[in-house]
C-alpha cells in the first residue's frame, strides 16, 4: 500500500500549485501555447506515474522542472525550429553598458520595450541559454535548483547565464535602437 | 578590511550578486567594491533594472483554465 504521502491526492497538493510555472517555461520552450498546453498535460502525467519515487518534503516545483525540461528535450524539441547560434564576442563582455553607459547609464530603455518583444527577444535565444535564463531571472529559481534540474554543473550554469543575459542585452538594445528610444553607438 | 577585488572581478559577479547567488564569502568584497567605485556602481544600477525588467515580464502569465481543468479531470479519473 502506498506511503500516506505519495497518494493522488498528496500529488494534487504538491504539483498543481506550479501549473502556471511550469506553462510559462513550456510557452518559452516551445515558443507556442498549443504545444505548450501538450507538454504540461504531458509532464503532469509522467510526474504522477513517477510520484512514488518523489521525497515527501523535497523540492516539487524543481522537480516538476527536470520532468518538464526532460520531456521537451525527449519529444519536443525537434519540432520547434530553433535560433540560429549567435556569436558572442568575449574580448567584450560588457559591450551593451558601454555603448549605453554615458546617454542610459540605468538602462531606462528596458523599460519601454513591450512584454511582447521582450518575450519574442527570450523566445529568440538558443535554447541551452534560453532555458537557464527562463528560470533563473523570469521563474526566480536558485542556481542551486535550476544546476540540479538540468543536471549541469554550477560553473556551467552561470557562464550560460552569463552569455544568455548578454545575448538578450543584444537583442533589446539593437530593438531599442530601431525604435529610436536611444541613440547609436559603436557596439561591438 | 584588507582584501579588495578589482573592477573586472567585480563585473564578473554583478549579475550574480544581483541575484544573492555570488560566489561564498565575495559578498562584502562586491560591496566594498561598488561603495568606492562610482564606475561599477553606474553599471551595477543598469544590470539591477535588467533583471528587475525581465523578472517582470510575462510573470503575469497563467495556466489557461482550460488546461487546469483538463489534468485535474486526468488526475481524478487516474485516482484509485
Amino acid at each position: 500500500m502506498a506511503h500516506p504521502a505519495t497518494t493522488p491526492t498528496s500529488f494534487e497538493r504538491e504539483a498543481l500549485p506550479h501549473l502556471d510555472t511550469l506553462y510559462r517555461v513550456a510557452l518559452r520552450l516551445t515558443g507556442d501555447d498549443a504545444p505548450a498546453q501538450d507538454l504540461v498535460q504531458d509532464t503532469m502525467l509522467r510526474a504522477l506515474r513517477g510520484w512514488g519515487g518523489f521525497r515527501p518534503g523535497s523540492n516539487a516545483r524543481a522537480w516538476l522542472v527536470t520532468i518538464l525540461r526532460n520531456t521537451f528535450i525527449n519529444e519536443y524539441r525537434r519540432r520547434r525550429r530553433e535560433p540560429a547560434m549567435v556569436e558572442l564576442d568575449d574580448a567584450a563582455p560588457h559591450a551593451i553598458y558601454d555603448a549605453v553607459a554615458d546617454a542610459d547609464p540605468e538602462g531606462s530603455f528596458f523599460a519601454r520595450i513591450v512584454d511582447e518583444r521582450v518575450l519574442a527577444a527570450v523566445d529568440a535565444l538558443p535554447a541551452e541559454f534560453r532555458e537557464v535564463l527562463v528560470l533563473s531571472d523570469m521563474e526566480g529559481m536558485s542556481y542551486a535548483e535550476i544546476a540540479a534540474a538540468l543536471a549541469i554543473p554550477l560553473g556551467t550554469l552561470k557562464s550560460r547565464l552569463f552569455r544568455g543575459r548578454r545575448l538578450l542585452q543584444r537583442q533589446l538594445y539593437d530593438h531599442a535602437l530601431a525604435m529610436g528610444y536611444i541613440s547609436p553607438r559603436e557596439v561591438r | 578590511m584588507t582584501e579588495r577585488i578589482d573592477c573586472d572581478r567585480a563585473l564578473a559577479e554583478l549579475q550574480d550578486y544581483l541575484r544573492r547567488e555570488e560566489s561564498p564569502g565575495l559578498t562584502p568584497l562586491i560591496e566594498a567594491h561598488l561603495e568606492r567605485c562610482a564606475p561599477c556602481f553606474r553599471h551595477a544600477s543598469f544590470e539591477r533594472n535588467f533583471l528587475e525588467m525581465l523578472g517582470s515580464r510575462g510573470a503575469g502569465i497563467r495556466c489557461p483554465d482550460t488546461l487546469r481543468q483538463r489534468i485535474l479531470d486526468i488526475l481524478r479519473r487516474q485516482a484509485p
